[in-house]
């Protein structure tokens, strides 16, 4: 339950920090791509429907928050989710470089699924320079962010097992 | 079988479910006219307290933020405006050269229009104010129609007479060196003498006849009589009377009138006969100056041509031209005669 409950409250401070960050710290050009990586944690350590359903979320909230076109980002991380839970599933991804990686490739998949929404569903003429330029900054912003975000969740949840090791010990 | 192939691929089917979900979302979000959100409201309001209590901190870090950015901002602009004010002090500083530059020039035009005959404006290069002997170089020369024996006056007074010359430049005897010798005149009583260079700053007014009075304060100038130099040009004051002299003449110290350190632009005169025209002589410079010495024809001394310690009487007149062609570097005595050993 507390584990649960850790995520939703990363999740609902990383779509807060994702909405208003880019606007309120001038340095930044565009906000760093939380959500997104919190999908990719879910898809490596959350192997459960609640996984899924935690990504949709995440992407909802931010459609909500931010998007202008709801169901972009819940697509998106939903899909991260599912990737990122397959190859899990068949590659070993315990390591930083590997979860580097992993949201890499959620980043190249939220680029792809951007590039057919604008392509296929966007009504006005796309600026494909600016849509690149943004998407790249966000990519590249998540991959440096990833590995600080990972440590947060993994030094929580860790200390929540070994506590929950140590009660399971002491009872018997 | 179902619900076990169902619990095996839950989190695929889950996903698979929500990924539908997420594509008619889209899609109909995208194509329809209605924005479909249905727990867009919910989620909102759920997220309101948490975007409220993270406002404050956004707030708070802008405003570090902010500070920082103006901290910085203040800093720069500073530098910029301490930059920005020494050009500005140093182009005042060339306005004000420039400025008092083209007074000085402004002062030498008006004195070379009242100077009768012509003038040639020239800058002093350089000055020897110490040792035995006292001169200065001209940045102009023969090229520009200066010769050896023409008087150097600046706005405040007589400055000298050119002893030497080359195409570009000349050299010039100040009234401060002990060859120099200037026919002068006590403007307030008339007195003539003769205005000597000394080896300390400062000249002595010589050869004054002893019945003539002469005050602390009297102002000298150029008597005009020696063809050098134009008549009524501030020579100096007489700043002490010279106690104890016996003999047929009296004389005086003279502070001149021109601080030669601070001379930067003359005026070289040819040598003429003509006075400087009363309507538009130096503000100081007294009328009686310019008035006709009624007194000279009662035996006032012209520069002597002979040593005053063998004149029997009044000195002699001087031969103008002889003043005025000095061969030796120091021997010219301007209105004085030669200056050899045995002028004096």
């Amino acid at each position: 339950m507390r584990r649960a409950v850790v995520l939703a409250v990363a999740g609902a401070l990383a779509v807060a920090l994702e909405a208003s960050l880019a606007r309120d710290v001038p340095f930044l050009p565009v906000a760093p791509d939380l959500a997104l990586i919190l999908a990719v944690y879910l898809g490596l350590h959350e192997h459960s429907p609640m996984g899924a359903v935690g990504a949709f979320l995440l992407g909802y909230l931010i459609d909500t928050y931010t998007g202008p076109a709801p169901g972009l980002n819940c697509l998106t991380t939903t899909l991260v989710f599912g990737v990122i839970y397959l190859l899990s599933r068949r590659l070993w991804m315990e390591n930083p470089a590997s979860n580097v990686a992993a949201v890499a490739l959620g980043e190249l998949v939220k680029i792809a699924i951007a590039v057919l929404y604008f392509a296929l569903l966007h009504r006005q003429e796309v600026p494909w320079w600016s849509v690149g330029r943004v998407l790249g900054l966000e990519a590249l912003l998540a991959l440096v962010c990833a590995p600080f975000v990972f440590g947060l969740l993994d030094a929580q949840l860790n200390a929540y097992r070994t506590g929950r090791r140590a009660r399971a010990t002491a009872t018997k | 079988m179902v619900i076990s192939f169902l619990r095996r691929h839950s989190v695929l089917l889950t996903t698979g479910l929500l990924l539908l979900v997420s594509t008619f979302l889209l899609v109909g979000n995208a194509r329809g006219q209605r924005r479909i959100d249905p727990l867009g409201t919910t989620l909102l309001e759920i997220m309101a307290p948490l975007d409220r209590g993270l406002g404050g901190v956004r707030g708070a870090f802008s405003r570090v933020w902010t500070s920082y950015v103006d901290l910085v901002g203040a800093r720069e602009e500073t530098a910029w405006l301490r930059k920005r004010l020494r050009e500005i002090d140093a182009r005042r500083e060339t306005t004000t050269d420039l400025e008092r530059e083209n007074e000085r020039l402004q002062a030498l035009l008006d004195l070379r229009d009242r100077i009768p005959g012509q003038g040639v404006a020239a800058r002093v290069t350089s000055a020897e104010m110490k040792g035995l002997f006292r001169s200065a170089t001209l940045g102009k020369g023969t090229r520009d129609g200066i010769a050896v024996g023409m008087a150097v006056i600046s706005t405040d007074g007589v400055v000298g007479q050119v002893f030497a010359t080359s195409p570009s430049a000349a050299r010039v005897l100040l009234i401060e060196d002990p060859s120099s010798g200037i026919d002068a005149i006590v403007a307030r009583s008339r007195a003539r003498g003769i205005v000597e260079g000394g080896s300390d700053a400062g000249c002595t007014l010589k050869y004054v006849k002893r019945g003539e009075e002469i005050r602390v304060g009297d102002e000298i100038v150029t008597s005009g009589l020696d063809g050098t130099f134009p008549k009524g040009v501030p020579l100096g004051t007489i700043t002490g009377i010279i106690p104890g002299e016996r003999g047929l003449f009296q004389s005086a110290e003279v502070r001149p009138s021109v601080d030669f350190s601070k001379v930067e632009e003359v005026l070289v005169v040819a040598p003429a006969t003509s006075d400087l025209p009363p309507e538009t002589s130096r503000p100081h410079a007294r009328k009686d100056v310019h008035a006709p010495a009624a007194d000279h024809s009662g035996g006032a001394p012209t520069a002597p041509a002979t040593p005053p310690a063998e004149a029997a009487g009044a000195p002699a007149a001087i031969d103008p031209a002889a003043a005025s062609a000095p061969t030796h570097p120091f021997a010219p005595r301007a209105g004085g005669g030669p200056a050899g050993e045995g002028s004096r």
